[in-house]
Parts: structure tokens; C-alpha cells; sequence
């Protein structure tokens, strides 16, 4: 007790200023550690953080937003299931954008969340707590959810390593749905190994979700032979508009990978910029119809009405916020009828060729490198009123979230201001195997990422 | 862009604040306009497939072996209207 005690006052100290929780289950905490003990798993005894959007039983799951607020979970999504019967156990549930919308987790309806490596930043977002609070040592491995870059994205900027895994790999059930041909559930720790570790408790098929039918993933032991692999970088990625920092480090990670013998080849690339209106079409028209189950009768905070009709609009209108209502009502654009030809199914077309390019650039490559983000964290509130320059911060993060394939974003050096950068690396369908025994085999060589001592 | 963006809130069953419109209007605006840059990007004209179809698909490739013989199955089809009759 008293361990749990002093455990929870260390995770105060910081929440403080972090803000990385929305609740913690103090409560809980001894049932749930003696229960985790029993098991005797692979995460027996861990604590982790898990996004608001993931069911824990017994636990509250508002996904940051008023609709949600005084909801708790009845049943535990298949990855807590798996989690605790390896011995893991679930200290508190962490803040995120509302309903996984937004990428600085400024969008929560509760709070605000700081980048513990510097306060006046944000942590990135969707899955901005859970990312906080692992690069603040608060635990040591969190689930985030990822659409479309919601894990990598906050991995980045905050400085620590999250795994988007390649869709159908882990399963979305007892995950509250916001795009369903993009959400993925993943891990997020401070090391590869960490990551790995989670990702090889949570991956596999599952009944309860059809589209889940991954293979099981077993902890990679064997060397990675660099002489052997194939990684495909992004040509004239100058002129992509990056941020010098993060353009020093790229070259710096491609480098790595040349020194250890990879074959490295330069790849054109359909132009990312313009995979991100199309990925905001596309999950925005999924989030209208997955969002219209929020209408005040079943779920939610009710609002006031004449009629249900009404009761219904002032409940959704009360219980969204700005950037749901935006999305939602974009999604919605999309899809009514004179857009759904013009603007919805031509990006479902655009979808389909990217889907077909990546297939080639797989044919002939085992990796393919990239920024996680085109910048290091910004500041809060510097995009408060501009929604377009946070949606392209998505832009080198969406691709994967397009097509389905599996990226880990690994931290990789510094900028001038001290901030975080991230380095993603992708492989085709179902070989994260590939991704984590090549990042290993640097690590094996040049040091554990995160924990290397290199400013860019 | 007002007008589309009243009747998407009616049809999305939200009820806006007036002071809202000009910052979702913003991003309307932000993204159709950058949505229809890709124009000038060579789309595919094969028609995406859903999640389920594909998986069909690779059911498909399987051919159907029930357990028993076909002979056995048409008997058994035969025997069907006489016992309805």
C-alpha cells in the first residue's frame, strides 16, 4: 500500500504541471496490482496509461468530451484484456483532442496538456496524454490510438517511441470509433524494446472485430542482416518545406543506415501534402455517421427541445466541441448528395492509388524512411485559429494511415530549441517484424534511441 | 459557403451558434480548396474496395468443398419437393 502510495505522489508531483490524466484509479490500484501479480506475465506488475477512448471496465471513458463526461466503461476492449492477462495493470486513463480529433490535445473539453520536455508546448496529439506522461516518467508505457498520426505524431514531438501498426493487426474493440478504416490501437514507451514488448501482448486476430484477422507477433531475436535490406528514402525531400532540424536529422538517420551496409535508394513520391485533404474527406465522412450514435437519448449529456429532433441537435450542439463539430459537419459536406461524386469518391479514388503506389514501393523495398512531422512541437495555442496549418502538420503521418501499413516513429535527435524530433519508419503490410528487427539492429550498433546523447 | 454549411448542420443534427460559423467556415474553405489541387494528380479509376469485399475475395479463392458428395447433395435437393408435395 504503501508503494502504491508513494507511486501515485510521484505521478501527482508532475500531473501538476503535466496535466496528462484525466482520472487515476487510486482506488483500484491494489486490486488491480494483486490481480496482475497473479498472472505472472510477460507486463507483470507494469502500470500503463491508457488513452480515454479505450474501455477499461469500471474505469471513465469520456474520449475528452462533454458528450461523454460522466460515462464509464462496462466491459475491457480486447487489448485490456490481453494486457492484464499479461500481468499489466491500468493506472489512470490519459487526456486526448476530443474524440482523437486534433494533434496538440488542446482540443480536449477538460484540459490542456504540457510537453514535459518544455511546458510552453504542446505534447502533439491526439494521443497527447498518453505520450506526456511516458516522456515524463510517469509510467513506463502507454496505448495511445492512431488515425492519422494521432500516436506518432505526440511520439515525436514529445520525444519517446509509438508504434501505428498496420490495420487489422490489433483489435479496435472496446476502441470508441472515430474513422473505422483508420483507427489502430498502439503502443507508446521510451524504448524499441518497450514498444515491441506491448505490441507482441496486444497483436493478433481477434473474433469480436472482423476486420482484425493479424497474425500473433513474436518478440524479434534474430539479427537483422543490413547487407540484405532495401530502404527506400524520399527524394528532394529539401524541397518539401521541413524544418531545418528535422531535415539535418533525416539525413542523419539515412546516413545510419547506409553506414550499417543497407541498400539505400531515393524514391518519388506522390506528394504528401496532398494526402492530408485527402485523409481529412475521408475520416471526416466516417466520423459523421460514428458520431451520430452521440444524440443525447442514448448516450451523453441531454440538452432541451420541443421535439426530439431538437433535443437531439441542442444535445450535440451542448455535448461537441469546436473541432468535432467542424469535422463532423465537414464529413457530412462530403457526403451529401452533389459532393459525394465531386469531392468523396474521388479521394476514395486518390486513396486507392496510393494504396497501389505503396504496393509498388514495397515490391521493391523493406523500409521506407520519413519525418514523422515537418516541425518539432509547436508552441500552445499558436494554431488556435488556424485549423489548416494544424491539419498539415499531418503530413507525413497520413500516408501510412492511408494505406493501412505498419510505421514505428523512434525519437532522433534535437532541434536548436531543445525539442524532440521524430523519425518514422515504414515496411508493407504486417512486417513490423522487418521495422523493429532493423531499428534493433542500429540500437544493437549505435545506442538505444531516446537515449542517445545527439543534438542535430 | 454558409449555405452548405447550414444544411450539413441540419443534416448533421447540430445546432450552431452563430459565433461558431466563421471558424468552421475557415476550415471548409481551407480544405476543399486544398482538396481540389488534386486535380492535376493522375487518380486511379479503379474504384476502391471495402475492408469486407476484399475478404470475400480471398474467401472466394478457396472453392466451397462441402462434406459430403455432390451426388449425395442432389439426392438430397430431390428428395426436398417430394416431401413438400
Amino acid at each position: 500500500m504503501e508503494v502504491i502510495e508513494r507511486l501515485f505522489s510521484e505521478i501527482m508531483k508532475k500531473e501538476r504541471s503535466i496535466g496528462a490524466f484525466l482520472s487515476l484509479d487510486i482506488e483500484g490500484a491494489l486490486k488491480q496490482i494483486e490481480e496482475a501479480e497473479r498472472c505472472g506475465g510477460a507486463l507483470s506488475g507494469i502500470p500503463l496509461g491508457i488513452k480515454d477512448n479505450i474501455a477499461v471496465k469500471g474505469q471513465p471513458l469520456t474520449c475528452a468530451s462533454k458528450m461523454l463526461m460522466s460515462h464509464k466503461a462496462s466491459y475491457d476492449a480486447t487489448v485490456i484484456e490481453r494486457l492484464r492477462k499479461s500481468g499489466a495493470w491500468f493506472i489512470g486513463k490519459t487526456n486526448m483532442d476530443e474524440f482523437a480529433m486534433g494533434g496538440s490535445t488542446e482540443n480536449s473539453a477538460f484540459q490542456n496538456t504540457r510537453n514535459p520536455v518544455d511546458l510552453d508546448y504542446v505534447p502533439g496529439g491526439s494521443s497527447g496524454g498518453s505520450a506526456a506522461a511516458v516522456a515524463a516518467g510517469m509510467v513506463p508505457g502507454a496505448l495511445g490510438s492512431d488515425t492519422g498520426g494521432s500516436i506518432r505524431q505526440p511520439a515525436a514531438y514529445c520525444g519517446i517511441v509509438g508504434l501505428k501498426p498496420t490495420y487489422g493487426r490489433v483489435s479496435r474493440y472496446g476502441l470508441v470509433a472515430f474513422a473505422s478504416s483508420f483507427d489502430q490501437i498502439g503502443p507508446m514507451t521510451q524504448t524499441v524494446e518497450e514498444c515491441e514488448q506491448i505490441f507482441s501482448v496486444i497483436a493478433g486476430a481477434d473474433e469480436k472485430d472482423p476486420t482484425c484477422d493479424g497474425a500473433y507477433y513474436q518478440i524479434q531475436k534474430q539479427k537483422m542482416d543490413f547487407s540484405t535490406l532495401r530502404v527506400g528514402v524520399v527524394s528532394e525531400i529539401e524541397k518539401m518545406g521541413i524544418a531545418p532540424s528535422v531535415l539535418a536529422a533525416y539525413q542523419k538517420l539515412v546516413e545510419e543506415f547506409r553506414e550499417v551496409g543497407a541498400i539505400v535508394e531515393e524514391v518519388d513520391f506522390l506528394l504528401p501534402s496532398e494526402a492530408v485533404s485527402v485523409y481529412y474527406v475521408l475520416s471526416s465522412a466516417e466520423a459523421s455517421s460514428n458520431l451520430g450514435r452521440f444524440d443525447g437519448i442514448r448516450y451523453g449529456i441531454k440538452g432541451e427541445g420541443a421535439s426530439v429532433e431538437e433535443e437531439m441537435r441542442a444535445s450535440r450542439a451542448a455535448g461537441f466541441g469546436l473541432e468535432v463539430k467542424r469535422r463532423v459537419l465537414f464529413g457530412t459536406h462530403v457526403l451529401s448528395a452533389g459532393y459525394q461524386d465531386q469531392v468523396y469518391k474521388k479521394a476514395q479514388r486518390y486513396r486507392a492509388t496510393l494504396k497501389n503506389r505503396m504496393k509498388e514501393l514495397f515490391s521493391s523495398h523493406d523500409l521506407f524512411l520519413m519525418p514523422t512531422t515537418p516541425t518539432p512541437a509547436f508552441r500552445l495555442g499558436e494554431h488556435s485559429d488556424d485549423p489548416m496549418g494544424m491539419y498539415l502538420e499531418d503530413a507525413f503521418t497520413v500516408p501510412a494511415s492511408l494505406t493501412g501499413i505498419p510505421a514505428l516513429s523512434i525519437p532522433y535527435g534535437k532541434s536548436e530549441l531543445g525539442l524532440p524530433i521524430g523519425m518514422q519508419i515504414m515496411a508493407a503490410h504486417g512486417q513490423e517484424e522487418t521495422i523493429f528487427q532493423a531499428v534493433k539492429g542500429l540500437e544493437s550498433k549505435n545506442g538505444i534511441f531516446g537515449r542517445r546523447d545527439q543534438d542535430v | 459557403m454558409r449555405e452548405q454549411l447550414t444544411r450539413a448542420a441540419k443534416l448533421a443534427r447540430i445546432a450552431l451558434r452563430e459565433e461558431e460559423i466563421p471558424a468552421i467556415e475557415q476550415a471548409f474553405e481551407g480544405l476543399i480548396g486544398h482538396f481540389e489541387r488534386i486535380g492535376s494528380v493522375e487518380v486511379s479509376e479503379e474504384h476502391p474496395r471495402s475492408i469486407l469485399a476484399l475478404r470475400e475475395d480471398e474467401l472466394r479463392e478457396q472453392p466451397y468443398q462441402p462434406e459430403w458428395e455432390e451426388r449425395e447433395t442432389k439426392k438430397k435437393a430431390l428428395v426436398i419437393p417430394r416431401v413438400m408435395d
